[in-house]
């Protein structure tokens, strides 16, 4: 019985793992973008995730649905070419996605969010977490990757065990 | 003889009034059963999350295909937390939730992603000691939820979105006051979370948590939720959090009816997605109605307000309208249509259709498909979103 439940949360410890560890190239897209346009930053994870919360299924800020609009695909390994030219057809067309009167890519280089309706508005600091101090990015993959294989050797030893009790101390 | 038939005629009538009034609200529509509270399924008084042993029994009975069972059967033994495969004592509720998405969406002519993502992988319980109770959650997100975050990760990160200390309080515990982090209580409680309704007024089910204080009540015609909001302790810097009212009154005026209304007020000194200080306010109502068993129609209507510093206050609102329709038990059509108007000058409204499948398979699975049409604005322009989600869920 008991052998049943840790094979299961073994099995979701992994399966989080392994989904948090592809999660965690995602950041390339802000990078090439602080690129592309000269950034003396690089923009948080709220200018395309809503929320901040990021995802695929989160990439629906109005910044990001324009950018998608204009061939971002923000597909893995897409490269830094569809982010370049979905701000090069952003500026082109004059796109201005929070209607504050100004361009996307303007706002970007004065250091403002596209996202944001109030004029001139930057990106603020927020940070999340208990404590909400600012800690390395990969600590939650870590924790989940412990996590996981912790449950899988404890499922596993219950299982040699109860197939030979005598191994059992 | 005369008068035991009579004293059994106000015995049925008593102990019916008392399951009635004890009756729940897995899910908003579950009101075709007659169900108008929530809190005797859920150990949330407004819904949502861990159901209780009476929640569990009806979800079989009732909610999950019957594969040639009837509602008159009772439910089965592995409709027990984990399967029943190990006892827990009746003070103590446990369970668990994963829920899986596969997802794509095009947005205009531009080219189409597909991804798949774990949404949700929790652990949640409620430990009951004579009339105080605690509930916690606790879970690993792979994206997503940062407002739940407890740790520290851009993605990766273990969540709690439910952590309470709660007292009953009445002679049939109609009333409950918690102090923790808990879901606001604003307008119909959706699983879909990412609704324009549950997006806009920041009250989705997801990560929209925040910590206060509230009090609850609920009888056979009506129940309602105040909170004091203290704001999200899981955020920071203090400014970014908001603090002031969310609440909701539900009555019943007739069996398969509801009508609600709902409001909120807030404040942050530094709006975490206004970065400036922004007092926001949303008002609104609600109706769930069962017209005929099979169908329920459910929605919400709000105004919106948003005052941020340095430009005009914005005044705008948000629609929600959907149709449930159960062709059989076990299995969902649903149709869903959205409107939302922030206000913002210059920007037209935002629109979106989806048409929905739910099948709940078994007592722990369910399985859902969603197929939107999306009109969104984002300044002047209007951009075309389409998607399809596949969401697995599995309720331990």
């Amino acid at each position: 019985m008991r052998t049943r439940l840790l094979a299961l949360a073994a099995a979701l410890g992994v399966a989080a793992t392994l989904h948090s560890g592809l999660a965690a190239a995602k950041p390339q897209f802000v990078r090439d973008i602080a690129t592309h346009l000269s950034l003396g930053y690089q923009p948080p994870c709220g200018l395309c995730h809503v929320h901040e919360s990021t995802g695929a299924a989160t990439v629906h800020t109005p910044f990001a649905l324009s950018m998608r609009a204009n061939g971002f695909s923000g597909a893995k390994g897409s490269g830094a070419g569809s982010t370049a030219a979905s701000l090069d057809a952003l500026a082109a067309g004059q796109v201005d996605s929070d209607g504050d009167g100004a361009t996307d890519v303007t706002e970007l280089r004065a250091g403002s969010d596209p996202n944001d309706p109030v004029p001139g508005a930057g990106f603020g600091d927020t940070a999340y977490g208990c404590g909400a101090r600012v800690a390395p990015r990969d600590v939650g993959t870590r924790a989940g990757a412990w996590l996981g294989v912790a449950l899988a050797a404890l499922a596993a030893a219950r299982r040699v065990r109860v197939r030979n009790p005598r191994a059992a101390p | 003889m005369q008068r035991t038939v009579k004293l059994l005629l106000a015995l049925m009538v008593v102990v019916g009034s008392l399951a009635s009034a004890r009756r729940a609200d897995a899910y908003a529509w579950m009101i075709r059963h007659d169900y108008t509270g929530c809190a005797t399924c859920h150990t949330d008084p407004s819904g949502g999350g861990l159901l209780t042993a009476y929640g569990r029994a009806q979800s079989d009975i009732l909610l999950s295909q019957g594969w040639g069972r009837t509602e008159k059967d009772e439910a089965r033994a592995s409709a027990a937390p984990f399967f029943g495969w190990f006892g827990v004592p009746d003070r103590l509720e446990i369970g668990a939730q994963v829920r899986t998405l596969t997802y794509w969406s095009k947005v205009g002519s531009g080219p189409a992603a597909t991804s798949a993502m774990l949404m949700q992988s929790d652990a949640l319980a409620q430990l009951t000691v004579g009339r105080v109770r605690g509930f916690g959650s606790i879970g690993f997100q792979a994206d997503g939820g940062r407002q739940a975050a407890i740790t520290h990760a851009e993605s990766g990160n273990l969540v709690s979105r439910e952590h309470w200390l709660g007292v009953d309080l009445g002679a049939d515990d109609q009333w409950l006051v918690r102090a923790g982090r808990m879901a606001l209580p604003f307008g119909l409680r959706l699983i879909e979370h990412t609704t324009f309704i549950r997006q806009t007024t920041r009250t989705d089910v997801n990560d929209g948590q925040q910590h206060g204080v509230s009090l609850s009540y609920g009888d056979e015609r009506v129940r309602g939720e105040f909170m004091a909001i203290a704001g999200n302790y899981q955020l920071s810097p203090d400014g970014a959090r908001e603090r002031g009212y969310s609440g909701f009154v539900e009555v019943s005026p007739f069996t398969g009816g509801a009508v609600g209304v709902t409001s909120l007020v807030t404040h942050a000194a530094d709006d975490a997605y206004l970065h400036v200080a922004s007092t926001r306010q949303a008002h609104g109502a609600f109706v769930r109605y069962a017209p005929w068993r099979p169908l329920v129609l459910l929605a919400e209507e709000d105004w919106l307000s948003q005052a941020p510093a340095g430009m005009a206050a914005l005044h705008g609102h948000v629609g929600f309208v959907q149709a449930d329709l159960q062709v059989m038990r076990g299995l969902h059509v649903l149709a869903t249509g959205e409107v939302l108007n922030d206000g913002v000058p210059g920007q037209g409204s935002s629109w979106g259709a989806t048409a929905s499948i739910w099948w709940f398979a078994f007592p722990h699975v369910d399985l859902r498909v969603d197929a939107s049409d999306a009109k969104i604005a984002a300044g002047p322009q209007q951009l075309d979103v389409k998607s399809v989600a596949v969401v697995a869920h599995l309720y331990l």
